[in-house]
């Protein structure tokens, strides 16, 4: 029996059986444990820790490609077979469940309670709640709710001792304890697996609509977009996507009815030729029309452009020039109201190297308008020469500090988050 | 302290900079928890980032145990100086450093006064949503340490959602700037992480803070129960049915008798058994769109009466009682015990009467005021320090408080924080494996624990980690 084969038989023992996952398209694939319990999950980090076999940490996998490849691995330890509501109370307007929960699921769920969930990811189908959190993963609606890191009330996370150890709580409001769950939130997996999550709700709305207008050049487009931004109104999400022959502009409204239609009128007032759609066309017309859905979906490398909202009409149309002078096609989207932007590299750049330049060089023009520029599905040979996540961080030092202390045998693999956490 | 410890500290912060004289250190040996008291050895009260950060130096060569302190209004003992320490107060740091109102953030030195930024930020049309009753004093930094709250966290969150960016101070004298805005944090979310640290991380010197829009409109009402436990159903059933006001508090009768015959009268009604304040903000016909099912509400569970301020001079008023609760209540007896949990909102009812109950058996004297809305209860217990069987029975009846609502989901702070005051109730709600994370994570920061030393993690955790490795 080869060492590979002892190990896929000793995790069987523990959970039953082992399939193979890929971290990258371009890396070998490596044995998949996905535990049923809490239980099987602490016991499988402890046979790691016991053996000294390295492990990472991964939900339904749809994040792998944001994060760079890591050194050595023994096994990935998915949870997406954790799939317990471990409570639900509606009027509390709380939920806790384990981190294999999918998002659509789990939206569902707080539907039929009276609740909206947020984040709103793209292809929620294909995302666990643990991986969400895992990732920092917000959605566009976090014009209107914050990030999710905001919303996370606790968590139950099995660290490299093999414990499984809560941080938080279920309430709505609490300052028992230092904020653990923040650590985690949005570490990727580098310093334990996030089991179980309690998240606040919001209310589902009444009244949906889904406001849209077009602009032919991307000047234009933020102007619009900067007029409806400035009405008193409480706009779920905003965004800007190139079209073949220009811009489409779509807000999305919701809450009580009587507030949306005042919204709307509003926006109608500024918008020329605006069109609206209501309810549950809405909500479909714009997880179909969405670039952010199209993004998830794709292979091709992505980047993600943040910074404060109004330097946005400074940094577009920068990376507009950009990648039109590297001859750059793909999926364009702007989130106006939280300053993000989406690009996808479709075509052009295909060696890796003048990848890292470009990108090399348009993360210093970014960074001097205080933007940054994560890189997501990036060909592993452009990540020798540079962190997706960004140039290298403050304090970055105690960042490495905090992961030796709770891991200090190394049990969760390095290498894969920025600074080579 | 030595003599020339004290001229070297001196030398760096100036003669207002420093406090030695034992007849001054009177004043720092509590916080708002006036039950325990300790003199520092020494009080530094830097005005810059690098003024501190010398300071921290030489502390730090000198292995001195450290206390952070903002304005001493905290009510859970988290700035209790402990036992030889340099207490490190942020009272000359008062300066708001910028306030741009087009991106809506305002970066402020940490000993700026809570409502000195929301006056500030007023003038943008802008404010600073995190309110604490004790905002007239409360500092932004101590703010911070403690993820402080206040009646309007029920819709806009705790310190910890407004936070964009701080400067810290290590344990080592070292700077740690973490201000550069961004919508999400590169690397691990060091920011939130120390929001709620109290003071066992770091020393925030600057903070940058969110400001959020004053809303077009704000319409306060006050709804006039003949008993508590209508009022906390009326809150109930406004969670249930999924209303989003701005802030929902409760006031019993006891506290809106005190509160009636100081100086902060806000003409709540005397004869009342509580009242329900509720605010709405937003658009004219958002708040008319939240108000009414609340009238519904509120008249289905049995108000009496329900009012609705007409100027903002009236809503001032209202706002005015309920911020001056707890120092209204010196005329009930001369201390104040303000307890400080949080509910499931679906239990409101049961453990408001849960308290009262404690109170009757352990004959002390209970007042509640409380963020009904985030399930936040106060069960304040007046007493007077200097009869010692009171103060035994104030105590019994607030730690059976606490384990009563820990039995029932709940959790053991809200906004006060843990501190010296429930330390030991820590492994109520959480494992020994739970806090010894936590002593993990604050062994990063702090290797050597001199940060706050004592406090929030309970004493058989910290004694059990002791001796553990410094991080490499």
């Amino acid at each position: 029996m080869s060492t590979l084969e002892q190990l896929e038989a000793r995790l069987a023992r523990v959970c039953g059986s082992v399939e193979v996952a890929r971290l990258r398209t371009d890396v070998e694939p490596l044995p998949m444990v996905a535990p049923r319990s809490v239980e099987e999950t602490c016991e499988l980090v402890r046979l790691a820790a016991v053996d000294k076999l390295r492990v990472v940490p991964i939900g339904r996998g749809s994040k792998l490609g944001w994060c760079s490849t890591p050194g050595h691995v023994d096994f990935a330890l998915s949870t997406r077979n954790l799939q317990r509501i471990v409570s639900h109370v509606p009027d509390d307007g709380t939920i806790t469940v384990e981190a294999g929960v999918g998002m659509d699921e789990l939206s569902a769920r707080c539907r039929a309670g009276g609740h909206f969930l947020t984040p709103d990811v793209p292809l929620a189908a294909r995302r666990s709640i643990g991986g969400v959190v895992a990732a920092g993963e917000s959605g566009a609606d976090r014009l209107r709710f914050g990030p999710v890191r905001h919303h996370v009330l606790g968590t139950r996370t099995v660290l490299a001792n093999g414990l499984a150890t809560r941080s938080g709580g279920q309430l709505v409001k609490n300052v028992t304890g230092f904020d653990l769950h923040r650590l985690y939130c949005g570490s990727h997996g580098t310093l334990g697996v996030i089991v179980e999550v309690s998240l606040r709700l919001f209310p589902e709305p009444e009244h949906e609509l889904r406001v849209t207008t077009r602009a032919s050049e991307l000047a234009d487009a933020l102007s619009l977009a900067r007029r409806a931004l400035a009405l008193p109104a409480r706009i779920v999400s905003l965004s800007i996507e190139r079209t073949g022959d220009g811009f489409e502009l779509a807000a999305r409204l919701f809450g009580l009815r009587d507030v949306v239609e005042a919204e709307q009128a509003a926006l109608l007032a500024l918008w020329p030729r605006a069109n609206t759609q209501s309810g549950a066309a809405a909500r479909a017309s714009s997880e179909a029309a969405s670039a952010r859905q199209r993004l998830a979906l794709s292979a091709h490398p992505a980047l993600r452009i943040a910074c404060l909202p109004l330097r946005l009409d400074v940094v577009a149309p920068l990376v507009q020039r950009a990648l039109a002078d590297a001859r750059v096609a793909g999926a364009f989207s702007l989130q106006p109201g939280i300053a993000e932007l989406d690009v996808e590299l479709a075509a052009g750049l295909s060696e890796a190297s003048a990848l890292a330049a470009f990108l090399r060089s348009l993360r210093a023009t970014l960074a001097r308008h205080g933007a940054s520029l994560a890189l997501r599905n990036a060909p592993r040979t452009a990540l020798v020469e540079l962190d997706p996540f960004g140039d290298p961080a403050s304090g970055l030092d105690l960042m490495r500090s905090i992961q030796r202390c709770l891991d200090p045998e190394g049990v969760f693999a390095t290498g894969r988050f920025h600074g080579g956490l | 302290m030595r003599r020339e410890l004290i001229d070297e500290l001196l030398a760096v912060l100036g003669p207002a900079g420093v406090i030695h004289e034992p007849a001054r250190l009177l004043a720092y040996e509590c916080d708002g928890l006036a039950l325990l008291r300790q003199r520092p050895a020494v009080v530094l009260l830097p005005r810059s980032t690098e003024e501190c950060a010398r300071a921290m130096r030489i502390l730090h060569r000198e292995r001195l145990p450290v206390v952070g302190r903002g304005a001493g209004t905290g009510l859970s003992g988290g700035a209790t100086p402990v036992e030889g320490c340099a207490l490190v107060g942020f009272a000359r740091m008062r300066d708001v450093l910028e306030v741009n109102a087009a991106e809506r953030y305002a970066r402020v030195q940490a000993g700026v006064v809570n409502i000195d930024l929301t006056l500030a930020a007023e003038k943008h049309g802008l404010f600073y949503a995190p309110d604490p009753s004790s905002q007239a004093a409360c500092t932004i930094g101590g703010n911070v340490g403690e993820n402080s709250g206040g009646p309007h966290c029920f819709k806009h969150g705790a310190t910890t959602r407004h936070i964009l960016g701080l400067v810290i101070v290590r344990d080592d004298g070292s700077i740690l700037d973490l201000s550069l805005p961004s919508a999400d944090p590169l690397g691990y979310d060091l920011v939130g992480l120390f929001v709620g640290s109290e003071g066992m991380f770091g020393l925030a010197t600057e903070i940058t803070v969110r400001l959020v829009p004053v809303p077009q409109v704000t319409e306060t009402l006050l709804a006039i129960f003949t008993d508590l436990d209508s009022a906390c159903d009326a809150v109930s059933d406004a969670i249930a049915a999924r209303l989003e006001p701005s802030a929902l508090e409760i006031l019993d009768r006891l506290t809106i008798q005190a509160v009636e015959a100081s100086v902060f009268a806000a003409g709540y009604p005397k004869q009342a058994d509580a009242v329900l304040l509720v605010e709405a903000e937003g658009s004219e016909v958002e708040v008319e769109a939240t108000l009414a099912p609340l009238r519904a509400i509120a008249h289905k569970r049995g108000a009496i009466d329900i009012r609705r301020a007409r100027s903002a001079a009236e809503r001032k008023q209202l706002w005015a009682g309920r911020k001056g609760a707890f120092g209204a209540m010196g005329r009930i007896a001369p201390d104040l015990y303000v307890a400080d949990v949080v509910v499931p909102r679906t239990k409101l009812r049961e453990l408001v009467a849960a308290a009262t109950r404690i109170a009757n058996d352990k004959q002390v004297k209970l007042a509640n005021v409380f963020h009904a809305g985030d399930g936040n209860l106060h069960p304040n217990i007046s007493y007077d320090r200097r009869d010692a069987d009171e103060v035994r029975r104030v105590l019994e009846a607030s730690d059976e408080i606490v384990r009563c609502v820990v039995a029932a989901g709940g959790s053991l702070s809200g906004e006060h924080g843990i501190g010296l005051e429930k330390q030991e109730f820590m492994s109520l709600v959480f494992s020994d494996g739970d806090l010894r994370a936590m002593c993990d994570v604050r062994r990063a920061w702090d290797p050597d624990g001199r940060l706050n030393p004592g406090k929030l993690i309970p004493v058989h955790v910290c004694r059990e980690m002791r001796g553990t490795e410094r991080p490499r």
